[in-house]
């Protein structure tokens, strides 16, 4: 199960199903990146949710939190199935391409996407945006496909923890 | 085309999302493709079938959803018209 979901698709390789595990890898990884092709980091965007989860957790009661008010945590829950590779896009979408904007309640600091225009750089030069924020129909697709990429991970992972090891195959006129 | 170009010069592929936003309906295509063969590759029980039930899959989900498109249009633009 663990390998399911670490690769998609891995699972059933590791049981012996190598043409199921290439369909599920080619299905989920496809839908993925179909997903992130679309609209960009915006179909991956927890809103830093679960990164904040586990700071509560393990944080002492000072712990300041970051957050981003643009994501979609809700929807990230299913593309987390995806694997590693979700929660890497996210990470870096958040840290690497979100800037701070202001300060929050917690004293952290909202993170928020760059604004959708070119801006002036400290010699002059027009420096272009990290990313632009998608909108309407084509961050609609583009989040959907991601997370359905998750949700078809999620029934490959199930799947894969109730098969069984695919039998070898005998040698033809060979004994067993 | 002459409005076309700048835009694809300054598009950045997997940062900026792309403008087609009049044409999105034609995503379904490869949104239910993907779906069909990572949906196929767990259920169906006999691999050497995979291919064509991928494809018999495609075109359910992509007829589907213009028949749903349509009961949609028929009961807004009709049926809901009509009873006003």
């Amino acid at each position: 199960m663990l390998l399911a979901w670490v690769c998609p698709g891995a699972g059933h390789i590791f049981l012996g199903h190598t043409k199921r595990g290439a369909g599920v890898c080619a299905g989920v990884l496809g839908l993925f990146v179909f997903g992130l092709f679309l609209a960009g980091p915006t179909a991956v965007d927890s809103g830093l949710f679960f990164h904040n989860l586990v700071k509560r957790w393990t944080g002492g009661p000072n712990t300041t939190f970051d957050t981003a008010p643009e994501g979609d945590p809700i929807w990230f829950a299913g593309t987390a199935f995806v694997g590693p590779i979700a929660l890497a896009v996210d990470y870096h979408h958040q840290f690497n391409l979100k800037q701070p904007a202001e300060r929050n309640t917690s004293g952290g600091v909202a993170r928020r996407s760059p604004r959708p225009f070119p801006s002036a750089g400290p010699d002059g030069s027009t420096i272009a945006p990290a990313y632009s924020r998608a909108l309407g129909r084509v961050a609609e697709i583009g989040v959907l496909s991601c997370t359905l990429a998750g949700m078809l991970n999620l029934i490959a992972i199930i799947d894969a923890a109730h098969h069984h090891r695919a039998p070898r195959r005998r040698r033809e006129g060979g004994s067993a | 085309m002459s409005t076309l170009l700048p835009a694809l010069l300054a598009w950045r592929p997997f940062l900026d999302p792309i403008d087609i936003h009049t044409g999105w309906y034609v995503l379904l295509v490869p949104l239910a493709l993907f779906i069909a063969i990572a949906y196929k590759a767990v259920r169906t029980k006999n691999m050497d079938r995979y291919y064509r039930e991928v494809g018999v899959m495609t075109v359910q989900i992509i007829a589907l959803m213009i028949g749903l498109a349509a009961a949609s249009f028929l009961i807004v633009e009709v049926f809901a018209r009509a009873a006003e």
